[in-house]
């Protein structure tokens, strides 16, 4: 179980999830009221989008419920510094 | 005027593509420039931005449509204020995700400022998200109010209307390229003045929106001008900062 947790980035699948909500969520102005004034097609994506978004909420809470397991385990990702390495050790230039 | 006419179909397609390519614009930008921060506080921030704009989002994209939203209120179908008119605003999600990351950094303890890497991607990832806004017309509630300008577009309905997304589109590019042209000596200005500049501008165009106004602006507009107020504090408190730290170096030296 911990190592399961300890391989899950908890943050990367919460962001994926919130923007498949996000974009599920329909239009600037709701799918769902668009679909209300006719359209076979905008009523078939309502559809789509409503199924999506519940489907969403619903593993937003369990990602977030195992989340907070994970911090009482004291299961963290271990710390990965930035992206651009000031200094190369590796360099092959230095090698002598 | 242009036919465009309505499709909220692809909608979902081009916030899917703005989502994608913001993150790609964000990555290259990451890889070039570098990050202040580790990897994983990066991806709790960017996790706190997302759930703050997501609540900043579709409050204000509640609050913008406020005489439907009162009336569900009035007659008690909480659950349908989910389902008003109004989904999502741009400047909710930008508002609710500056809050989410303040929180989130005031909470782990971040005291870097770490906005700047996401300006070139929210520039690119809303001008992208904006196409689909303009394709789905008058599904979406972005559109312009009426006008016979030559350059006035058609959403199906045989009204020509300011093409509003467009305009933002225009704005967007040429944002993102001045605040790519010039160097910030200091973290978090480019951020700073990229959201002061999409907030200004969005009072602006908002007055070319038939939307539901509250003493001359609409609940966008206003939220914009909280916004700028917050921003205006905080570059005012950064100055009397600055101002004491430099008698001290004057002394020093």
């Amino acid at each position: 179980m911990r190592r399961l947790l300890r391989r899950i980035n908890f943050p990367k699948v919460f962001i994926v999830l919130i923007v498949t909500l996000v974009v599920a969520g329909g239009a600037c102005g709701l799918t769902a009221v668009a679909a209300s004034k006719g359209g076979d097609a905008v009523f078939l994506l309502a559809i789509i989008e409503s199924v999506v978004m519940v489907l969403c909420v619903v593993c937003l809470l369990f990602t977030f419920l195992l989340w907070v397991l994970a911090t009482i385990m004291g299961v963290n990702k271990t710390e990965t510094p930035g992206t651009v390495p000031v200094f190369n050790d590796n360099n092959e230039d230095h090698k002598s | 005027m242009f036919p465009v006419g309505s499709h909220p179909v692809w909608h979902p397609v081009f916030e899917t593509l703005a989502y994608a390519a913001g993150y790609a614009v964000f990555r290259r930008a990451r890889d070039k420039r570098g990050d202040i921060i580790a990897e994983s506080q990066r991806w709790t921030i960017i996790a706190a931005a997302a759930v703050g704009a997501l609540l900043g989002s579709r409050t204000l994209g509640i609050a913008e449509q406020w005489p439907t939203a009162i009336a569900a209120i009035r007659s008690g179908r909480f659950l349908g204020l989910l389902f008003t008119p109004g989904g999502k605003t741009i400047v909710g999600g930008l508002l609710g995700g500056w809050i989410g990351v303040e929180v989130i950094k005031h909470a782990c303890g971040i005291r870097s400022r770490t906005g700047d890497l996401f300006v070139l991607p929210l520039c690119v990832g809303i001008a992208v998200g904006r196409i689909g806004c303009f394709v789905a017309g008058l599904a979406d509630d972005t559109f312009g109010k009426p006008t016979s300008l030559p350059w006035a577009v058609d959403f199906g309905d045989g009204i020509g209307r300011h093409p509003t997304q467009l305009y933002e589109i225009l704005f967007l590019a040429l944002l993102a390229f001045a605040l790519s042209r010039f160097s910030f000596s200091v973290n978090g200005w480019r951020f700073r003045l990229f959201l002061a500049a999409y907030l200004a501008w969005r009072i602006l165009v908002d007055f070319v929106k038939p939307q539901p106004l509250v003493a001359g602006m609409n609940m966008i507009q206003w939220a914009c001008a909280s916004g700028l107020a917050a921003l205006a504090v905080l570059f005012l408190n950064d100055l009397r900062k600055s101002r004491r730290k430099a008698p001290t170096h004057a002394a020093i030296a």
